[in-house]
């Protein structure tokens, strides 16, 4: 649980330490990265929970997810037409999603933990 | 296990970085000053100047609140109606009597192929603008007042003013300044006059000690006019 929040501090203190910064012309291309990595976050939450969680899916579909992402960008960028916005729209749409989905997942696990304590209960009384 | 927790490891520390990168180059692309110590300094000085003639304003309209607060009846409407006068004569209904110069545009005729010059509503705005510029009070262009509304339209190939159009060449274009020479000086040495000589217009300038500019005749429309909160660019 704790490795994960100390990489992100870790990535974090980078940003900062490195002063990294981004031309405006890439602006785009790091929003719609920032998506994926988010929408492969919540996805890869979503499996966990739900038990069905394969590494090497998650990881083909975030690279997949990632170039298409990058291509579409590149390519809207040529066409002058902001097609990146394609990906900011289905990203976002899946985030909600994955998050709803979470949540349900999340209160039915609780509802499970309850009823099994209370059958423990019950069981003690008898 | 363990490895699920490295790929979220790695993801979040690239979330935490890409993020940072975001925010840090957004962030730096909005006060960039590019200006230069001298520049700063006259837009300090550009802005000092402003707030005097504000609190001048400021000034003036007090005292005119004083004014109204402590006279009595009577004197109060009197007061009223000064500024009444004072308000009419700004915004150009009454008429204006004061030194200032005269603009006499006549066609020139040394180029025989010519048709009749005619006086185009850009050229017109264009010599509006200039004298503006170099300090005019008021305008009448052939016998019709400059005013804030006054549009300039050119309708089957005739120029209009204030919905009136104007009569062929010559014209004569009043000027009223608080420094005629100045503004004379201005005009001779003007680009214009080679705009107007480009459209077989000659144009003679005259200082004058007494010019009589006429009122604007028509009832302003303020029907479509509202405050504006929004500052634009080059309000000053």
């Amino acid at each position: 649980m704790w490795l994960p929040l100390l990489f992100l501090a870790v990535g974090v203190g980078l940003g900062l330490l490195t002063e990294l910064s981004i031309p405006n012309y890439y602006v785009d291309y790091l929003t719609v990265i920032i998506l994926v990595v988010f929408d492969g976050l919540f996805g890869g939450i979503k499996a966990h929970l739900k038990n069905e969680f394969r590494s090497a899916l998650f990881i083909s579909g975030f690279l997949s997810n990632l170039a298409l992402a990058i291509l579409l960008t590149f390519i809207g960028n040529q066409l002058m037409v902001d097609l990146f916005l394609a990906a900011v729209f289905a990203l976002g749409f899946r985030l909600f999603k994955n998050i709803a989905i979470i949540r349900r997942q999340l209160y039915a696990n609780y509802l499970n933990k309850k009823e099994k304590n209370e059958g423990n209960k019950s069981i003690r009384v008898e | 296990m363990v490895k699920k927790q490295i790929i979220f490891s790695v993801l979040l520390a690239l979330l935490g970085f890409l993020l940072v990168g975001h925010l840090r180059s957004t962030r730096e692309t909005e006060g960039h000053e590019t200006k230069d110590n001298w520049e700063i300094r006259l837009q300090l000085q550009e802005e000092q100047a402003r707030q005097q003639d504000l609190q001048q304003e400021l000034n003036d309209l007090n005292t005119i609140k004083l004014q109204y607060e402590t006279k009595s009846e009577q004197e109060q409407i009197e007061a009223l109606y000064e500024s009444i006068d004072l308000l009419e004569m700004k915004a150009g209904l009454t008429e204006l009597r004061d030194s200032g110069i005269v603009i006499e545009l006549t066609p020139n005729y040394q180029q025989t192929d010519q048709s009749f010059p005619e006086l185009k509503p850009e050229l017109l705005t264009r010599l509006i603008n200039e004298l503006n510029a170099y300090g005019a009070e008021a305008i009448s262009v052939e016998n019709e007042r400059i005013i804030d509304l006054t549009a300039i339209r050119y309708v089957k190939s005739k120029t209009y003013i204030n919905q009136r159009p104007l009569p062929d060449l010559p014209l004569e274009v009043k000027v009223i300044s608080t420094n005629p020479e100045r503004i004379h000086s201005y005009m001779e040495v003007s680009q214009i006059r080679n705009a107007f000589a480009m459209h077989n217009i000659s144009m003679e300038i005259n200082l004058k000690d007494e010019v009589i500019i006429p009122p604007y005749q028509d009832d302003l429309n303020l029907e479509y006019i509202r405050v504006s909160d929004q500052q634009e660019e080059g309000d000053q």
